[in-house]
């Protein structure tokens, strides 16, 4: 009867907080998926010149994935021009990523006119701007009752019981957040942090078993596995979900890389061929800038794959089949011998080390720019980045705008795992059901990193800095204090946690400053490209009938013409010069080819071509320069005297 | 085993003929007198050839040929258009009279992905005409139709397959355009057929002894390649040059034909261990990047029924399985087993033909699509090379050159040859095309050969589906313990050699376990399978101890913790050719059912009574 007594202010408690926290609901100030659209639709009908805004696809909840390509209305075709493409919230939960980028859109647009600058740039430049890669996970910042996940809504076995989202979480508290429970449990693995008790940590080997801890997400066992909300709404994270360090092993039906309608959107528009153009029309696409919450830029430079993990099937289901035991029995003896050596993945995981100081350079100038000069980043695993770099070709940045700085810590020999995604958003995506596993995610696992890292002070740090934060910086507002609940499965438990989605998103006031320092980022990074142009063609009478041609080839850009990396995947086209002869029949190269390709010049870097020709005197000959990523073609003519 | 008509004229015949064994000898026999079917040498419905190949155009025909004489058995559907707009067509081969498409195991075959390789169609088109030719007449085709559905579709590339009958030269890729040559044009510098032979064959030109690559051979009839580098001789001189394929230099960048329709590989276009195109040749920008793989999926995806999937090629003659990649780690054991027993009764079915692994044996594919449907479908799947020479005339292992001149001269006649001749080129003046040859030549048989290349590989696929997992609940019985408590027990068996789950479809997850429940107004207290059963045959008995309980006193029961132990998962399917006990303890009386749901392998009931 003494807890029914303890119960009442707590009571109070619940009726409180809830309101004083849903007042600075923190997708105030931020755009929903409508808010979105017109937004962007006021833009194209503001500035019908110089915008132009498409859907790249629709998801499966029918919101559109808008486009807006900015380019100026001087120099070359939109489709010609050399493009920087801008992407943002691919993570359904990284929702500042929509904003900033929409922020771009607007700024560009807006000071075309107004800021020499920028029509500088937007006369010899496009902008592909796809603020929210997608919408329907990021409707879930909007909602009610919020639950921070990264991931799209399609529905998927996520515990491999062949049910899809039947375990959801639920807000039992009624604040309007999904947060935490945690319950005393003598076969429990957490203890109360004594630094600060807000916080958990793993036990230790004196724990005494009455201090003991498990922790679950908030909610009931929908399902009655046994496991809480392991099973939830959606979905596969778009920035998982690309082509590059994917990992094999995947499980489950319908697992593969691109498999999601928002990824295959992307890549489409980044690359299919489109037959009323006769050609891949992005292939201009000579740089890409992503905000996600991998980070290169204000973090290390350059891009060192993660290692794909990928969830386990519970293991606690019986086996009703003996065949397990066959494959016992299967087990030749002696068979050792055909062991070979462990294959290897062909992929490369590693900025190629030819373009090192490209990112390198190009990070120094972002930390100059927008004055972030650190950020949190785990390794990335299955992310555009990795695929704009390693198998689009080109140079490749993200930043994650929002994350603890390296001021608020000292620099540490090893860098700490992920701040940034609340645990249990990660636990979903993982679909582990097994609860130990989920457990190791919740409290932060890094990427890459093994469940036993999990439990190093380093990720109880940065949840600690994190509620430093809070109490410094943000009145105190963002933790769920544990308060005492009683669960209709699990007895009393305390709920409580950090407030979802708040160690993603900046407050709202953060936006203007951020989306301003960005601009002129991504203005600086599109100016950047390669610039190839060719010298008047010299002409040179070796003898009657023998003529040497040359042409001399300049990047005149801060970028190579192409990546190490975008020369190796193909996909760069090679800077093409050809020759076209005024009269075929008498005109013949002695040597060589009329079309000479030549695959990247460096910055600053020249080429000379030489052809010699037989010829009578006074004909003409046509070069003609075509570099795609490189300031498009050219023309000139000379006559052979 | 007889036919259906024969066991039921016998029943009718037994209520007859009562308890008298003469009598009933008399009227099975009877019974067979009265059903025997006359089989004529020729019983012929559908006049089709198959010395010939056959273009898209010719396939829907005979395909709605076909239909039309079978209209029972019979389906003709579309998964939708090629990137050229031609219907990818399949037939289904099912009776209605034995169930549902979906409650029966079906068997996926598909062929020339791979435009070129064009000999899979004939075999699809020739199984269909077979199995429907011979149903009335013959025991192991009918229980083949009966028990199991078929999806056949000719040809999953028929953009690439009408391009190479049509146009000639490689059409190994789809026909969606691809820029070759990275020139920013699209296909615009395609072979030619100059001559107007329906080839495409090789261009030389004459040149100064030394700068070219080939020389007239002694009788003046074929350029061959000089010899250098050769010790004690001198190097040869060339006095022919290799240009390149038949055709002009459309684009007029002195290359030959470098850009030609499509230049992708569609058997490298699917989930399982893809690699982009730097790394494994023909990949697109990510996996079902292609329109007619991205139907090929959903397709399978829409068909959980299919157990076992076979993918025609040429050439080389090859039984090929998975894995296409190292990386990947060979099969599960119990897999492997299936895949072996099946593969090396293939090498006996079809003459001369190499049951392989392709990573280990032929070269590494990533993105393949028979990995793709074992790893993310978890099908047994196997992929034939069609077509190996047949011109080891004395049967050594070894063709000799000797051999190959034998057998062209004497046996095909010569037929597949084209004589070398001299053009007008329109750019290069005299060139001589050589090195051509017909296209039933090559990686294709000679027409005459066909047939038996049809018939030997379709009885391969006819293995391969005959023993796809035929689950059945063989008993089920119930024993009272007290007042109302029950011991229910059920046998499966599956007769066939696969288990209705493979080891990989478990391992991925790919595939909804068996679900064995118990229906009724009882309450099914818990659920165990017998110790000692669900083992495969062959398993010797002084193993079984070791599946046995530990100890005096235990229970011969291996419990099962599952949720609901009235819908038992059987996580790991029944095993081939054996026999699995259940036994469940349940609570209430009255009439029950017994079902077993398999994904492969259908629904089955049995009815029982607790009283």
């Amino acid at each position: 009867m003494k807890s029914f007594f303890k119960i009442i202010p707590l009571v109070c408690l619940f009726f409180m907080i809830p309101i004083t926290l849903q007042a600075e609901n923190p997708s105030q100030g931020y755009h929903d998926y409508d808010a979105l659209t017109s937004a962007l639709k006021k833009i194209a009908s503001q500035y019908p010149d110089i915008t132009k805004l498409e859907s790249i696809g629709t998801t499966l909840d029918g919101n559109n994935i808008w486009m807006i390509r900015i380019s100026g209305t001087n120099g070359p075709s939109p489709l010609e021009k050399q493009a920087l493409l801008i992407c943002g919230n691919l993570e359904a939960d990284h929702v500042i990523g929509s904003e900033v980028a929409l922020g771009i859109a607007q700024y560009l647009a807006k000071n075309y006119t107004e800021d020499g600058k920028v029509k500088k740039v937007l006369d010899q430049r496009t902008f592909y701007i796809i603020p929210r890669l997608n919408p329907d996970g990021a409707e879930q910042f909007f909602k009610q009752v919020l639950h921070e996940r990264s991931v799209n809504l399609k529905p998927r076995d996520q515990d491999f019981d062949w049910l899809k989202d039947e375990d959801p979480p639920e807000d039992l508290n009624k604040d309007g957040f999904i947060t935490m429970m945690r319950v005393k449990d003598k076969e429990g693995t957490w203890v109360i942090d004594e630094k600060d008790p807000r916080l958990m940590k793993k036990k230790e080997d004196d724990t005494p078993l009455d201090k003991l801890y498990k922790l679950y997400p908030e909610g009931i066992d929908n399902d009655g596995d046994g496991s809480y909300n392991e099973d939830g709404l959606g979905g596969f994270n778009i920035n998982r979900n690309f082509p590059h360090n994917f990992g094999y092993n995947v499980k489950g039906l319908g697992v593969y890389p691109a498999s999601e309608k928002e990824t295959q959107s992307m890549i489409d528009f980044m690359t299919r061929y489109v037959p009323e153009l006769k050609t891949q029309p992005r292939k201009n696409i000579c740089g890409v800038l992503i905000f996600s919450k991998y980070d290169n830029l204000a973090s290390d430079p350059g891009i060192e794959c993660g290692t794909p993990t990928f969830p386990q099937p519970p293991q606690d289901i019986q086996e009703a089949g003996a065949r397990p035991m066959f494959m016992f029995f299967g087990r030749r003896m002696g068979d050792e011998e055909e062991q070979r050596p462990p294959a290897r993945d062909p992929q490369p995981k590693k900025t190629s080390s030819a373009d090192e100081h490209l990112f390198k350079n190009v990070s120094e100038k972002y930390k100059e720019i927008t004055g972030i000069k650190s950020a949190h980043s785990e390794k990335p695993v299955g992310s555009m980045l990795e695929w704009a770099y390693f198998q689009f070709g080109v140079p490749a940045f993200s930043a994650n705008l929002w994350s603890l700085r390296e001021e608020e810590k000292k620099p540490a020999a090893k860098r700490p795992g992920v701040p940034s995604a609340q645990p249990q958003a990660q636990a979903q995506q993982a679909g582990a059901s097994d609860r130990r596993a989920m457990f190791m995610q919740m409290m932060g696992r890094a990427g890459g990193s093994t469940p036993g890292d999990a439990s190093k002070s380093a990720d109880t740090d940065t949840y600690k800095k994190w509620l430093d934060w809070i109490d410094k910086n943000n009145n105190g507002e963002g933790f769920v204090g544990w308060t005492s609940f009683e669960h209709p499965q699990l007895g009393e438990v305390e709920i409580g946690g950090f407030v979802p989605y708040l160690r993603v998103n900046p407050p709202a006031e953060k936006i203007p400053d951020l989306t301003q320092s960005h601009s002129e980022f991504a203005l600086f990074l599109a100016s950047q490209f390669a610039d190839i142009k060719m010298d008047k063609p010299q002409v040179k009478k070796l003898s009657s009938g023998l003529f040497e041609l040359t042409v001399k080839l300049h990047n005149k850009g801060k970028f190579p013409y192409a990546t190490a990396m975008g020369q190796r995947t193909r996909n760069i086209n090679p800077i093409i010069i050809r020759l076209d002869f005024e009269d075929d029949d008498n005109m013949t190269l002695f040597g060589g080819t009329k079309r000479v390709d030549t695959a990247n010049m460096e910055p600053g870097g020249e080429k000379e071509i030489r052809w010699l020709i037989l010829s009578p005197s006074g004909k003409k000959v046509n070069i003609r320069l075509w570099a795609r990523n490189g300031g498009g073609e050219t023309e000139q003519s000379v006559v052979l005297r | 085993m007889r036919n259906r008509k024969n066991k039921s004229i016998s029943n009718k015949k037994m209520i007859f003929g009562v308890s008298l064994i003469l009598v009933l000898a008399a009227a099975s026999t009877l019974a067979l007198a009265q059903e025997y079917l006359p089989r004529t040498w020729d019983t012929r419905k559908v006049q089709l050839s198959f010395n010939q190949y056959y273009d898209w155009d010719q396939v829907g025909e005979a395909l709605k040929k076909l239909e039309k004489a079978y209209p029972k058995f019979l389906t003709l559907r579309s998964i939708g258009k090629s990137y050229q707009g031609s219907e990818l067509w399949y037939m289904t081969i099912n009776n209605p009279d034995t169930g549902d498409e979906m409650d029966k195991c079906a068997m996926y075959i598909d062929a020339n992905i791979h435009g070129n390789e064009v000999q899979g169609g004939e075999v699809g088109i020739y199984t269909i005409w077979y199995l429907m030719e011979n149903y009335p007449y013959n025991d192991y085709v009918r229980e083949l139709v009966d028990q199991r559905v078929f999806y056949i579709f000719p040809s999953v590339n028929p953009d690439g397959r009408d391009r190479w009958l049509h146009e000639g030269g490689s059409a190994r890729s789809g026909q969606a355009p691809v820029d070759d040559d990275n020139d920013g044009l699209y296909d615009e510098d395609p072979p030619e057929d100059l001559d107007g032979d329906g080839e495409v064959g090789s261009m030389f030109i004459k040149v100064e002894p030394g700068q070219g690559d080939y020389r007239m051979n002694d009788k003046g009839d074929r350029l061959v390649r000089v010899e250098k580098n050769v010790e004690g001789k001198p190097d040869e001189l060339g006095d022919y040059k290799y240009i390149g394929s038949e055709g002009i230099d459309n684009d007029g960048d002195g290359r030959y034909n470098e850009d030609t329709g499509g230049g992708y590989d569609p058997n490298r276009d699917w989930g399982s261990y893809w690699q982009p195109s730097y790394i494994q040749r023909g990949a697109g920008a990510y996996p079902f990047y292609w329109k007619e793989s991205k139907l090929i999926r959903d397709f399978l995806y829409d068909h959980p029924n299919i157990a076992g999937v076979q993918a025609f090629h040429n050439s080389g003659g090859m039984i090929l399985r998975v894995p296409g990649a190292q990386l990947h780690g060979e099969v599960p054991r119990s897999d492997m087993a299936v895949y072996d027993e099946i593969g090396e009764k293939g090498e006996k079915i079809i003459e001369g033909y190499d049951y392989y692994i392709i990573w280990k044996d032929l070269y590494t594919v990533w993105g393949g699509f028979i990995d793709f449907t074992y790893d993310m479908l978890g099908i047994f799947s196997f992929s034939n090379e069609l077509w190996t020479s047949r011109a080891d005339l004395d049967g050594d292992g070894e063709i000799s050159e000797e051999e190959e001149e034998f057998f062209n001269r004497y046996i095909d006649m010569g037929n597949t040859e084209i004589a070398m001749h001299e053009i007008d080129h329109p750019e290069l003046g005299k060139v001589i095309i050589d090195r051509d040859i017909t296209k039933l030549s090559g990686r294709v048989p000679p027409s005459w050969l066909l047939e038996e290349l049809c018939h030997r590989n379709m009885a391969f696929c006819l293995l391969h589906a005959y023993e796809m997992p035929l689950p059945k609940i063989k008993k089920a019985s119930a024993e009272k313990i007290n007042q109302d408590l029950y011991k229910v027990t059920v046998s499966l068996y599956n007769e066939r050699l696969m288990p209705t789950l493979s080891s990989q479809a478990v391992q991925n997850q790919v595939q909804r376990p068996d679900v064995l429940s118990l229906k009724g107004d009882v309450e099914v207290l818990a659920a165990g399978q017998t110790q000692g059963t669900g083992l495969p045959a062959g398993i010797p008995r002084r193993y079984l101890r070791y599946f046995r309980g530990m100890g005096a006193g235990g229970s011969d029961v291996n419990l099962i913790d599952q949720k609901d132990p009235s819908q038992l998962k059987l996580t790991s399917g029944i095993p081939g050719r054996t026999e699995v006990e259940y036994q469940f303890l349940v609570k209430g009386k009255g009439k029950i059912t017994v079902e077993l749901d398999c994904l492969k392998g259908g629904t089955h009931t049995k009815n029982l009574e607790l009283k």
